[in-house]
């Protein structure tokens, strides 16, 4: 049997979903996480299968945004290739039951037998809610039951029901879009409802009262929002050193006991020179990395995100987006794909468009390592005040980042022309302790794909790359190091011609095109080439010291300039022409984030090399 | 002479990784199609969209 779990944005859908299936898809504490269906199968206790689709929230089956269609028109059976569910479970928020109701009503229009599932039934009960629910079910004329999705044998109820029942079919009606008359009509139906039920709902609590007057103050909010993100790039790299170090000699030991025991050879060269050189240069920063998404899963987990959006509506107005923006271009924080998909959220073409073209100016958690290495590099590790400045040119360059999207969003918004006019329309979830389970499977899922990443796509470039940077071999009595003659070398001096006036050298020329397949594969890249040009050091890990031996400090603000901009990683374009339907906006965002990337680093390059009198 | 045996498996293999995942999403499932009855890592390794080390895949199934 197919059931599709339908109802408002952030209601618990995906958690059950997870809860039945036993899958792991990402949950958070803000609407709009589920951009896309998403499908799993589970048994019940008699041996019955199920086939469970899991589709993105909606407020009306009058769809406004891309993802409200792509429900409605499952429920109805009109997307394609997409068979019609045979049964609906929509799924109610216990401690914000009148628009789901609401919702109920509409859907009871599509012709599918349907349960109604009230999660979230233990907060609910513990803050004062009540409700009888046979009265509710009687009224409504379907089953009603209670779950709690995050808690195992939370969809117990949901399940026996489903075992119970024999459903009726599927009645194919010719669907109406809802009116303003039959959206007044369902809110009194709905009022009625919660009355023939006994809905009583507590008073709003004093402290949850007081902390959205301090967090959602035009002043007071900006100044703790400000606050929150420094503390994370604080920590980012005040918390991560002691694991760091030790990754680090981890990474050395390993090298020393391959070269004490391996014949000098090939192999020999492509596992320390390549392979440990360049996944050491990379493992180095899981630390940070976790750390980072630890604060960002916190964020999500307490229902703090949405007030930041609420918060951020006037600034992104101010250029041209709305705040419905604010939730794709934080999680382009973690990687710009997920971001990227997350406007589909966005009602207006013109704002998502606009969204997409600066997604990848977000700070992708993929630019971290390369950040990380230069800011160890280069810049002191010593207080300014209670800060640690390292931390605070960390957050410079995720706050250069969000205001380059910001302008490049005005310019956008200004090209597109007449700009479309839609409010914030936004729930405000309640606040809540983040689960620390949750937040473990997240790190846990977060390392996962990160050392994925490490094993699979960064090895094999590295592996190539050492090939390219040994071979061919050098001529008879060659002096400079091997890896001039190389491929590699070659690529990398003819590619240095033009890269040579915004200061970068042949070795970053060579890093940065393995780079546009993913980010950090550059540090890797940066690992190897110093190894094989006989940096005993990058050799051994210490990869940081040798750039800061090699490189001016012009060289090295450029690169951190030229990665503010530096265009995505493949991936990324291949989102944007899906989603898009056409090369021409990935070929133009590729195209300006080349040439603010070149220019952004050419400026920084000369302006320090004017400020240090070269 | 076994060094250079492994040295030079390994980089095919990474070439053919690396290949692999950056290649289009509509070259790999015609791949897949062609050689997938024989080799079904590789009709779901197609499945997977862009880069399939990319951090922001999401599994398309889930069975319990």
């Amino acid at each position: 049997m197919r059931v599709a779990l339908i109802g408002l944005p952030n209601c618990g859908k995906t958690a059950l979903f997870n809860r039945l299936t036993g899958s792991r898809q990402k949950v958070a504490n803000y609407p709009g996480v589920t951009v896309e269906r998403k499908e799993g199968a589970f048994a019940d206790t008699k041996g019955a299968r199920y086939q469970l689709l899991d589709l993105p929230g909606l407020y009306s089956f009058k769809p406004t945004t891309l993802d409200e269609a792509i429900t409605r028109d499952v429920a109805l059976g009109r997307l394609a290739g997409e068979a019609r569910p045979e049964l609906l479970v929509l799924v109610a928020d216990a401690t914000h039951l009148s628009l789901s109701l609401r919702l109920a009503l509409e859907a009871r229009r599509l012709g599918l037998p349907m349960i109604l599932a009230i999660n979230r039934s233990d907060i609910a009960k513990r803050r004062g809610f009540q409700i009888d629910l046979s009265a509710l079910s009687r009224e409504l004329g379907i089953p009603v039951v209670e779950t709690v999705a995050t808690r195992p044998g939370g969809a117990d109820a949901l399940v026996r029901v489903l075992e119970q029942r024999g459903w009726s079919d599927a009645v194919s009606l010719a669907w109406q879009e809802p009116t303003a008359d039959d959206v007044i009509a369902a809110h009194r139906e709905v009022a009625r409802l919660l009355q023939a039920a006994h809905h009583q709902e507590p008073k709003r609590s004093s402290t949850v009262a007081v902390a959205d007057r301090v967090l959602l103050h035009p002043f007071f909010g900006m100044l703790s929002l400000a606050a929150i993100l420094f503390l994370v790039f604080q920590a980012v790299f005040s918390w991560a050193s002691g694991p760091m170090d030790m990754i680090d000699a981890g990474v050395a030991r390993v090298g020393e006991v391959l070269a004490t025991h391996l014949p000098e050879g090939a192999l020999r060269s492509l596992l320390i020179d390549g392979v440990i050189a360049g996944l050491g240069s990379v493992v180095i920063f899981l630390p940070q990395i976790l750390i980072l998404f630890a604060f960002i899963l916190v964020l999500e987990d307490s229902g703090y995100l949405p007030r930041a959006a609420y918060l951020l509506d006037r600034l992104m107005g101010s250029v041209g987006l709305s705040g419905r923006a604010f939730i794709p271009l934080l999680s382009s924080f973690a990687c710009a794909i997920p971001g990227i998909m997350a406007t589909r959220t966005i009602p207006s073409i013109r704002d998502r468009i606009a969204t997409i073209m600066v997604a990848p100016l977000m700070t992708c958690s993929a630019r971290l390592p390369v950040y990380a290495l230069l800011i160890a590099a280069f810049i002191p590790d010593r207080d300014v005040g209670i800060f640690n400045l390292q931390g605070l040119v960390l957050f410079a360059l995720y706050f250069a980042g969000i205001l380059s999207a910001l302008l490049v969003a005005y310019v956008v918004k200004r090209w597109q022309g007449v700009s479309d006019q839609h409010l914030l329309m936004l729930e405000l979830p309640d606040y809540q302790w983040p689960n620390p389970l949750n937040l473990l499977v997240g790190l846990y899922d977060r390392a996962r794909i990160f050392l994925q990443r490490v094993g699979g796509i960064i090895l094999a470039m590295v592996v190539l790359l050492w090939f390219l940077s040994t071979y061919p071999a050098p001529p008879a009595g060659a002096t400079a190091p091997a890896i001039e003659y190389s491929f590699a070398g070659y690529i990398g001096k003819a590619l240095a011609v033009v890269l040579e006036p915004i200061g970068f050298n042949w070795q970053i020329a060579i890093a940065l095109v393995p780079g546009l397949a993913a980010r950090e594969i550059a540090v890797g890249a940066l690992g190897t080439v110093y190894a094989l040009s006989g940096s005993e050091e990058a050799i051994t890990g210490a990869l940081a010291s040798t750039i800061a031996a090699e490189w001016s400090l012009a060289t090295a603000l450029a690169l951190l300039a030229w990665y503010v901009f530096a265009p995505q990683c493949l991936a990324t374009l291949a989102v944007v022409k899906r989603e898009t339907g056409g090369w021409r906006h990935p070929l133009i965002m590729a195209t300006y984030l080349f040439a603010l990337a070149y220019v952004a680093a050419f400026l920084t390059y000369r302006l320090t090399l004017m400020l240090m009198g070269a | 002479m076994w060094q250079n045996f492994i040295v030079i498996v390994a980089v095919v293999a990474a070439a053919l990784y690396v290949a692999w995942s950056l290649a289009p999403a509509s070259l790999r499932q015609r791949i897949a199609t062609r050689w997938g009855g024989r080799f079904t890592w590789l009709a779901k390794s197609a499945e997977q969209s862009g880069c399939h080390d990319c951090a922001a895949r999401s599994e398309k199934r889930s069975v319990r």
